[in-house]
């Protein structure tokens, strides 16, 4: 699939009373009974880093580097909130190398992985969210494809993943409000990764809630 | 055998027949057997040699007896009619090694499939034959003395005429640019972009110096409230990306909306979806042979046209390339996407439904309008039987076959759901441009217009 599609990234809360894969299998047949065919899998991943040299008292700033396996070629590294870079897969190394201004925090890496799924021109990645080998829960992401502007196919795509998905179907995602252009802006990668940036901070925090990221 | 024989043959004769082959093969291997049996245990050896001759001698004549009366009998049976001389393929049945070259058989089920094409063939054309067809202003059959008379004179039009139209009806439209190319000598390709609609979002208007250098000021229609806006020009290092977008709702009020882009890595790019403006990417009519429609971020359709004839199209999504390797326009890779696929067919159809042979350029903007509905092609729901709830028609928009506002007139019949299967219903009627599901039966749609006429006086 093209870069620019329109992504909605979810989070699924765990059904009461069973384990993360067991939903994630039940959404894996429901998808199925739709008629989604299964295409391999999927893996997105995201470590953290502080920058160090910052004035005492003002907490540090976070760089955030992500990968997609639907870019396998690219890195995104961003600020919370802030700018966004592009970049190759070298840019791991360079941070090796900038490691006096960005310290790596081990143990906050994040991953997701599962498999994807391929339904008409839709395509579905259900992913179990992992940090430090323990699964924190569980994300989807819907892409339609053939189409780049937000505004113009939200409708459908929260219509879709109601059909699969239930009562757990996600607002429009900030993301694409918070641009200047609104909704009508096209979509890109960064708003798929931001989406993934707020979902695993989400899920950070909630089942540590006491932990800090300092 | 006996299909295609008639009283030729006499099929009793021929049981007959059947079961003497039968008997004369039973009688042939009890004389083999009896010779592998030899002589039998008698007393004497002349006993046995007697008794063993005798055996075989019954046998033999056994064996005559029968081969005499299949003779008897295959004179009996007579030879098939030659009404249906197969001459050379008829020698071919006769290939006893059936399943290793099955000549024959394949042979009979061509000639039958043949034949039912045939059949089908005519009735296929007495249909068609009943609507006109025709696309050029040629008049076939009995005027035929007269065609030299005749001139085809739409079919031969000047170029520079042709650029006219195009950009004349590009104008009509502010949200969807038409470029054009000629790639193939005269015979010009067009490339259609459709700007998405929605309600832009404004931003605070800053440097009007750099707006008015674009002279991309562009209204149209009845525009009862007119309101600009630009973004921030933002440079950042020196650079800034400009994108105008102009959207056009419900055709009551015009906002142009200009976004503003930052960029990190210092390139000028300017992008304006207008064909009057030029454009800093190099988009500018006079320079570029084959033509595209881009119906800006909804989807880009190339349109192949033979003088003012739309001849085929193809529509892909907007992210989709439309050139191939070599730079040139890709006039026939079909999308990877299967709304899009429907879309290309669903134009197909229409080019085909919109026929004036003596006005083609008419043909050309209705072609044009129908296309431009898809800007809401993600957008709007459509309609389906199970939920149709008939409003009066909101806004003042009319419905009959000259109105051209589909947000109006949709927004007043909006219904429900959207096609199971994760594809949208792109169908659009031909007259007003209301989007429906495919699977929709025309007789309803009758009906519905029907209703929607008589409740509006307008």
């Amino acid at each position: 699939c093209n870069v620019s599609c329109v992504c909605c990234v979810c989070h699924v809360p765990v059904t009461e009373g069973k384990s993360v894969q067991q939903t994630v299998d039940i959404v894996h047949k429901k998808l199925e009974q739709l008629g989604a065919v299964k295409q391999g899998s999927f893996c997105v991943d995201c470590e953290t880093y502080h920058a160090t040299g910052n004035v005492s008292g003002q907490p540090s700033k976070l760089l955030y580097v992500m990968h997609n396996s639907e870019t396998p070629l690219s890195c995104m590294a961003l600020f919370e909130g802030g700018p966004c870079l592009i970049a190759d897969a070298n840019f791991d190394v360079l941070m090796v190398k900038l490691k006096s201004h960005f310290q790596n925090a081990k143990g906050h890496k994040v991953e997701c992985r599962g498999s994807r799924y391929r339904y008409c021109d839709f395509l579905i990645k259900v992913g179990t969210v992992t940090m430090s080998s323990s699964a924190r829960g569980i994300s989807v992401e819907v892409e339609y494809c053939p189409c780049v502007v937000p505004g113009d196919c939200w409708n459908l795509i929260k219509e879709f993943m109601q059909s699969f998905l239930g009562s757990s179907v996600p607002e429009l995602p900030s993301v694409f409000a918070a641009k200047p252009e609104g909704l009508f802006a096209p979509a890109d990668c960064v708003d798929t990764m931001t989406q993934y940036l707020e979902l695993f901070n989400k899920l950070r925090k909630l089942q540590a809630p006491g932990s800090n990221v300092r | 055998m006996a299909d295609g024989v008639n009283v030729g043959v006499n099929l009793d004769a021929f049981s007959h027949a059947i079961s003497g082959i039968q008997a004369l093969r039973s009688s042939v291997s009890r004389v083999f057997e009896s010779l592998k049996d030899g002589m039998k245990n008698r007393e004497t050896l002349e006993g046995r040699e007697k008794q063993f001759i005798a055996e075989f001698q019954d046998n033999l004549q056994a064996v005559n007896r029968d081969l005499n009366e299949l003779e008897r009998l295959s004179g009996l049976v007579g030879r098939p009619s030659e009404s249906h001389p197969l001459h050379n393929s008829g020698l071919l049945s006769l290939d006893p090694v059936q399943d290793k070259t099955p000549l024959y058989s394949q042979l009979l089920q061509a000639y039958k499939w043949s034949n039912k094409l045939q059949y089908h063939a005519g009735l296929a054309s007495s249909l068609l034959n009943q609507q006109s067809l025709k696309r050029s202003a040629n008049q076939m059959g009995a005027s035929a003395k007269r065609r030299p008379k005749v001139q085809p004179s739409t079919l031969v039009l000047p170029p520079q005429y042709v650029d006219d139209v195009i950009s004349r009806i590009g104008r009509m439209f502010p949200d969807m640019t038409i470029e054009l190319f000629r790639p193939n000598g005269t015979s010009a390709v067009l490339l259609v972009i459709i700007h998405c609609t929605g309600t832009g979002v404004f931003t605070q208007s800053h440097s009007l110096r750099c707006f008015h250098s674009l002279r991309c000021v562009h209204s149209q229609v009845c525009s009862h409230s007119h309101t600009v806006t630009q973004s921030q020009v933002c440079s950042f290092s020196g650079v800034f990306i400009l994108r105008c977008v102009h959207t056009a709702i419900q055709s009551h009020s015009l906002r142009c909306v200009h976004s503003q882009v930052c960029s990190f890595s210092g390139v000028f790019i300017l992008r304006c979806v207008h064909s009057q403006v030029c454009s800093f990417s190099g988009v500018c009519l006079s320079h570029l042979s084959p033509s595209q429609v881009t119906l800006g971020k909804v989807l880009k359709a190339i349109v192949v046209m033979r003088s003012l004839f739309i001849d085929r199209t193809v529509v892909r999504g907007f992210n989709e390339n439309v050139y191939n390797e070599d730079g040139k326009l890709d006039i026939w890779t079909k999308s990877q996407y299967q709304v899009f696929q429907k879309v290309t067919d669903h134009a197909t159809t229409a080019l085909l439904h919109y026929q004036l042979p003596q006005m083609p350029d008419v043909v050309v903007r209705s072609f044009m309008t129908w296309l431009r509905s898809y800007i809401k092609l993600f957008q709007l729901s459509c309609l389906s039987l199970t939920c149709l709830s008939l409003h009066r028609p909101g806004c003042g928009a009319t419905l009959n076959s000259s109105s051209r506002h589909v947000s109006a007139a949709v927004v007043s019949f909006r219904t429900v759901f959207l096609q199971r299967g994760g594809t949208l219903g792109p169908w659009r009627l031909f007259t007003t441009l209301v989007a429906c599901k495919e699977t929709l039966p025309v007789f309803c749609f009758v009906l519905f217009l029907f209703c929607v006429k008589s409740l509006n006086k307008v």
